[in-house]
């Protein structure tokens, strides 16, 4: 039995040695590409998903470092998962709020564009419609040859 | 070296090595940062509400971490008085943006 429970330990520490040196060597390579995970939909950084990577990482270290010191892992106080609560709460409500207009999602380049070739369809006497995803796009040609019946 | 301290060793020079990954990103700008601050509504470098929330954010975190690296037996905990100063900082931040892309919406 004694021999079993050291050698299951000794797998473990082995499978969790791999799984960490694998995600880093991931990150590391940009298989796992982090570059955007504090950039919002138009591109800029976005306060509200620090907030909660910092109390993520936050909570994870501290529930590490009881666990380590005592042995037993700890209760977590009401205290801690509605400070959670809020914060992953600010981040869903900001991004609600971010996807409500086009400026929260499209980056003011793509806006930019899309203006200057509604300006240059304009400019030729079309009918333009354009969306925040740079498409853009006439009404029909109303000349006679492209009117059947 | 027994199995528990081969793997307290092992999560410790993950999150050491994870973090520095963070930082040194970051820093490089590999992780990009531009424009945490600022107002992109009305284009200013730095909007107020965004700092505060950073600095409550950073605040409380910093007490938690204190609390549970001062060799407490139970998880830190965090007073009342702390969640609702959160609680309105978080508050202030979203009404703020939202009063921003509403009169964005009507001007």
């Amino acid at each position: 039995m004694g021999l079993m429970q050291t050698i299951c330990g000794y797998g473990v520490c082995l499978f969790m040695g791999l799984l960490c040196a694998t995600l880093l060597w991931f990150i590391w390579t940009d298989k796992i590409d982090l570059s955007k995970v504090l950039s919002e939909a138009n591109g800029s950084a976005s306060i509200s998903r620090l907030q909660l990577l910092i109390f993520t990482l936050v909570v994870a270290i501290s529930l590490f470092m009881m666990v380590e010191t005592n042995h037993v892992f700890p209760a977590i106080p009401d205290g801690i998962l509605t400070l959670l609560g809020i914060s992953a709460s600010t981040y869903a409500v900001g991004k609600g709020i971010s996807y409500s207009r086009d400026e929260g999602v499209t980056t003011p380049e793509e806006r930019a564009a899309v203006r200057n070739s509604a300006q240059q369809m304009s400019n030729t006497g079309a009918a333009v419609a354009a969306d925040a995803s740079n498409v853009v796009s006439s009404g029909a040609d109303p000349s006679p040859a492209n009117t059947n019946n | 070296m027994s199995p528990a301290v081969i793997l307290g060793l092992e999560f410790r020079g993950f999150l050491a090595l994870l973090a520095a990954t963070f930082a040194y990103r970051m820093l490089t700008g590999r992780l990009s940062l531009a424009g945490l601050f600022a107002d992109k509504t009305r284009n200013q470098p730095v909007s107020p509400e965004r700092v505060q929330l950073l600095i409550s954010t950073i605040a409380v975190s910093a007490r938690i971490v204190g609390q549970a690296a001062h060799g407490s037996t139970v998880f830190p905990t965090v007073s009342t008085q702390e969640l609702v100063v959160f609680g309105a900082s978080s508050g202030v931040y979203m009404s703020v943006k939202a009063a921003k892309m509403w009169l964005l919406k009507t001007i």
